[in-house]
């Protein structure tokens, strides 16, 4: 199911609201851990039996460990169990088909066998719940969380319906005392409703529409540098409003039911440099890497060459994280290389002796020819798309433009570059923006009986 | 990695979460802001949720291809993969009262004011509409569509030939192209589709009249209606001019049926079956009148001669481009003669010639057939629908009307492959992927030859044909290319038999494009050589049986060995027919089960010039009894195949 969606908003969320505000308190973790079954498994219901032999698996890695530190012991073997079984199922359901393309391509110049299996399908938000249950394990395992009280709190935490199928990462440390111990204010739902309408309003109204330019634009036809520009420009406003749009929706979600998640976008298209973009995009992410990937490889702690060594690594793993295809991975090299080059020249830009808002333009053309990388369909295609807008391309084509791809762009230049962020905006509850947001997310709803649903983009990863 | 992910940004607590204020005392004004903004929004859900589960609309009664897609919908609706979810979001939305009380108002808002046309259709220049699937084709090459349907048209020539009749075939370029000043900025119609069918059809021997130049001659934004996907008068008054000069039967001025005359336009609000597609009423201001007369033919000659008149030679058949206004009119007018119109509004073309066929079977056949197709059919039934559709459609309109040469053959079983890449409408069967293909594609001449011809292309993977019925199997293994097999003669006498043909692929991925299905062959064997059956011998639980020919038998290409089973009660499985040849090479045929008194009929032409060595047919019983003689007999032809048409 997907939140800007008929079922989801007239029928699963009322329902869901009503019995959850109706029932006692000691079984809203269950009701939260039901719905969000309902909800994932609206599509597929056979994929929430992978859902739950994480949770199970996860769970009992984490009582284990804890009886067993009791008795001394570390429980390293429990810790690999969560680990194999996450990362199997990763692996499995992510990167199987990507692993067989890759043999099948590296042996058929030399005449070897073509390797054949049925294509497997990734189940949505795989990336997200495996990452948030390794993380219990693994945080229990360092003693770093305490484990889970009951079961009925850990598949509370696992399927969170409102944050399960593209984040922000929630791990458990953040959440443990809300599971069992939250507040449930009129703010609290207030503000929860305002972000969740400010998450319909960016998917819907710019994300969405300028979603159209992009996918026209990456469709593969040669367009002209101008062009090439306006499409790679639409899609870079389309992830960042679709993608942030849902995290506002999530955010809201919970809010709404008393959790207060993560912040995971800090307006990302105003740093001034590689490094500052990764401290303020998918925030939830990069920090999950950092402290799970990164800082265990032994971080900056083992030397210049080894940090460089650990940040490219981090960043390789981390765009094979967003999708199995070598763009992804392309991409993560492409954001390490900036993030090394920076740290080189003592973790600032090569341009940061300019104005602020020129190194803001430098670091988002920067950002443009990455999200080339990360939304072409091949290397091909982005090393054509790159030499389109260098304008070292032979394309004459061009994108139909419509007056409603101007107006979404312009809503998301005025949200990226002159308001205030969700967060700082649901913290002051201002109604000088609540009320014109009413009528826009009025119109959003109008617009979504419009046109049919869009998948969010994150959902794939 | 960054050192650190969390900003120090008001809402956002130190450990980086979402921070809410603590509660504090609220305005008056402003609590009672904040509860009316609760109210409205939990009234807007919750009343949307009582209208439309309580209130819902009756589901829209559906035809044709709608109808058809949404049975195939219910019908195929399974939880375990997500169509059933789709199936129950795609019903409430259809039967969602508040989604209709607001969508016409809001599609009215974004037409007036950003020129917002939805999903199905694009605004275009001066106030002209076009229906989007008609602008951008698929990114196919440009002739493939065209050439797949050019077969079905050579094939529907050569039927129409065969009956006495002239087929003239009439492609209406799309709106798009004609009008492509009028599409909107950096929308291309892709032109190069619509100049590639003329050719196409006429490389196949399809006698086909190009009105391109013509509706572009003068002013091609005027050929079109502003906010319909039809032609307009002058339209259809140039390409009626067009048809009649181009093939020849242009009347002599003195022998027109009337005169063409101007009609002043008229000057209410614009309608057309584009707004109706938007679901909005257009207002005079939404698309202004411009100066597009429209012209029209009168003449007592042509009201005695009333459209229809099952007497007259000529018959046109097509789609709404025929079926509305006048065209049939104007081509009375340039003929000189009345016209038999059959053409179907929202039908297809080969709808349209089946019912023409009908209509005239008891009068007699027209002479002439012109039947009209808009190059947007081309290329949905070229490129959008899996290619076996696309013959089946034709296959079908021939099951009624055979030519006299051929035999009926009552029932067609199913194109089975294992590959979905043959297209959606195939169901997985056994572990195979099926297909149907309509009757009336074989049949079998008095000349002894099974006409029929499969030119396809395996683009990937390996497959194999077995062709044939229940009593005789043809088997042709096909690699990765393109290839024209031919079917030859199998017996000297025709033969009504259901006639099956099976693609199993070999390989998990294999992807298959049929470019031409049809029956032109005449095939008929030169040489008979008859096989020496060994006694069966017991192998490995089964049996085993080896044929032997006259040394120095080399391969044809079109050579084919036919083997007769015994009239034994026990069907065979697991059987294998071997075909060695001198130089080592080995083929092997194997066939899941075979009835006894069949015939099994190989075609090895990938060994030809090869010296065949060896034949041997393995395989058990069902019951694991042993048999006493498996193979009756073996004959292998020598082959000549001469194709007649191509």
């Amino acid at each position: 199911m997907v939140f800007a969606s008929g079922i989801f908003l007239y029928f699963f969320l009322p329902l869901f609201l009503g019995l959850y505000y109706t029932c006692p308190k000691r079984w809203r973790s269950t009701i939260i851990a039901v719905a969000s079954y309902v909800f994932y498994g609206w599509w597929r219901p056979d994929f929430v039996l992978l859902m739950w032999l994480s949770t199970v698996v996860d769970y009992t890695a984490g009582q284990r460990i804890t009886r067993l530190r009791e008795r001394g012991e570390r429980g390293k073997a429990w810790l690999y169990l969560s680990l194999v079984t996450n990362l199997g199922l990763l692996g499995y359901f992510k990167y199987f088909n990507f692993g067989v393309d890759t043999l099948n391509a590296i042996f058929a110049p030399f005449g070897g066998p073509s390797l054949h299996f049925a294509t497997v399908v990734l189940p949505v938000g795989i990336s997200f719940y495996t990452f948030q249950t390794l993380s219990y394990t693994i945080d229990v395992y360092r003693g770093s969380a305490a484990p889970v009280k009951s079961f009925q709190d850990f598949m509370c935490y696992v399927s969170l319906f409102p944050q399960l199928v593209a984040g922000p990462i929630v791990r458990y440390n953040t959440l443990a005392d809300q599971l069992h111990d939250r507040s449930h204010t009129r703010s609290k739902f207030y503000r929860g409703m305002l972000a969740f309408q400010a998450g319909m309003v960016k998917k819907i109204l710019v994300a969405d529409i300028l979603g159209e330019l992009a996918d026209a634009a990456f469709a593969g036809d040669g367009l002209t540098a101008g062009h090439s520009w306006l499409g790679a420009l639409a899609y870079t406003f389309q992830i960042y409003f679709d993608f942030s749009g849902y995290s506002d929706m999530a955010i809201g979600l919970g809010l709404m039911i008393g959790f207060q998640f993560p912040v995971n976008f800090d307006q990302p298209y105003r740093s001034i440099s590689i490094t500052d973009f990764w401290r303020r995009w998918h925030i939830s992410l990069s920090s999950f890497l950092r402290d799970y990937l990164y800082i265990p490889l032994g971080g900056n702690r083992k030397g210049v060459v080894r940090t460089y060594i650990n940040l490219s690594l981090t960043m390789l793993l981390g765009g094979l994280w967003h999708g199995a295809n070598w763009t992804f991975v392309a991409w993560g090299a492409y954001q390490g290389f900036w993030l090394v080059a920076e740290r080189l020249s003592g973790k600032s830009s090569f341009y940061a002796g300019f104005p602020r808002f020129a190194q803001i333009a430098l670091t988002f053309v920067l950002v443009i020819f990455g999200w080339v990388l990360f939304r072409a369909g091949s290397i091909d295609e982005a090393w054509a798309y790159w030499q389109s807008l260098v304008g070292l391309g032979s394309g004459q084509g061009q994108l139909a433009l419509r007056p409603i791809h101007g107006v979404a762009a312009l809503g998301g230049a005025i949200a990226l570059w002159l308001f205030p962020t969700t967060q700082q905006l649901l913290y002051q509850a201002n109604l000088r923006w609540a009320v014109p947001l009413q009528a826009a997310f009025w119109l959003s709803l109008i617009h979504l009986h419009y046109v049919s649903h869009v998948p969010f983009l994150y959902f794939q990863f | 990695m960054c050192p650190s992910s969390t900003s120090n940004s008001r809402g956002v607590s130190p450990d980086g979460l979402i921070e809410v204020p603590p509660p504090r005392p609220t305005p008056r004004l402003r609590a009672l802001v904040i509860g009316a903004i609760l109210v409205a929004n939990g009234s807007i859900v919750l009343g949307t949720t009582l209208v439309d589960s309580f209130w819902r609309l009756p589901k829209p009664s559906l035809v044709g291809i709608e109808k058809a897609e949404d049975d195939a919908m219910h019908r195929n609706a399974k939880w375990s993969d997500g169509s059933m979810a789709k199936l129950i979001e795609h019903h409430l939305r259809l039967t969602s009262r508040v989604r209709k009380k607001l969508a016409k108002p809001y599609t009215e808002f974004l037409f007036r004011s950003l020129r917002e046309t939805g999903k199905t259709v694009m605004a275009g220049r001066e106030g002209m509409l076009f229906l989007k699937e008609r602008i951008q084709t698929p990114k196919a090459p440009p002739e493939l569509g065209a050439t797949r349907e050019a077969a079905v048209q050579g094939a529907i020539s050569r039927r129409l030939a065969a009956l006495g009749m002239r087929h003239i075939l009439v492609p209406v370029p799309r709106k798009g192209v004609v009008c492509q000043a009028n599409l909107p900025m950096g929308v291309d119609a892709r032109r190069a589709f619509d100049e590639a069918v003329v050719p196409a059809m006429r490389a196949r021997g399809v006698e086909c009249v190009d009105l391109l130049p013509a509706l572009e001659g003068q002013d091609p934004t005027k050929m079109y209606l502003r906010v319909d996907t039809h032609w307009s008068t002058q339209g259809m008054q140039r390409s009626a001019e067009a048809v009649a000069a181009q093939t020849g039967l242009l009347a002599p001025l003195g022998e027109r049926r009337g005169h063409v005359r101007e009609v002043p336009a008229i000057t209410t609000a614009p309608v057309g079956d584009l707004p109706v597609l938007m679901g909005i009423q257009l207002r005079e201001s939404d698309a202004p009148t411009y100066n597009c007369p429209m012209v029209e033919v009168v003449g007592d000659r042509l009201e005695t001669m009333p459209l229809g008149d099952a007497s007259s030679p000529i018959a046109l058949c097509g789609t709404s481009f025929s079926g509305h206004g006048l065209f049939a009119s104007f081509l009375s007018h340039y003929f000189g003669i009345a016209v038999d119109s059959h053409a179907i509004l929202g039908g297809t073309p080969h709808a349209s010639l089946a019912e023409m066929l009908h209509a005239r079977e008891a009068s007699g056949w027209p002479e002439v057939v012109i039947e009209e197709i808009p190059n947007h059919l081309v290329q949905a039934m070229a490129l959008n629908v899996p290619s076996w559709v696309v013959f089946q459609g034709a296959g079908d309109l021939f099951a009624s009307f055979p030519p006299p040469h051929t035999v009926d053959l009552p029932v067609w079983d199913k194109i089975l492959a294992t590959s979905a890449p043959l297209g959606t409408p195939l169901a997985v069967v056994d572990g195979r992927v099926a297909a149907e293909v309509g009757p009336g594609w074989l049949g079998r001449s008095g000349e002894g030859a099974l006409e029929f011809v499969i030119d396809g292309e395996l683009t990937a993977g390996e497959v194999r044909l077995d062709l044939g019925s229940d009593k005789a199997l043809l088997s042709i293994p096909w690699s990765t290319g393109r290839k024209r097999v031919v079917v030859p003669a199998l017996s000297e006498q025709a033969s009504s038999e259901p006639i099956r043909l099976v693609i199993a692929t070999l390989t998990p991925e294999a992807s298959f494009v049929l470019h031409d299905f049809h029956p032109v062959i005449s095939a008929a064997p030169s040489t008979v050589e008859a096989g020496s059956v060994s006694p069966l011998e017991a192998k490995g639980g089964g049996f085993e049986q080896s044929i032997a020919f006259p040394p120095g038998l080399r391969f044809g290409r079109h050579d084919t060995l036919v083997v007769h089973t015994t009239e034994g009660r026990e069907s065979a499985e697991g059987i294998e027919l071997v075909v060695e040849t001198t130089a080592g090479d080995r083929a092997v045929f194997p066939f899941q089960t075979l009835h006894p008194n069949a015939w099994i009929v190989v075609q090895p032409g990938a060994f030809a010039g090869s010296e065949l060595a060896d034949v041997r047919v393995s395989g058990r019983t069902a019951s694991g009894q042993p048999l006493a003689s498996f193979v009756q007999s073996a004959a292998w032809y020598r082959l000549s195949v001469k194709p007649l048409v191509h």
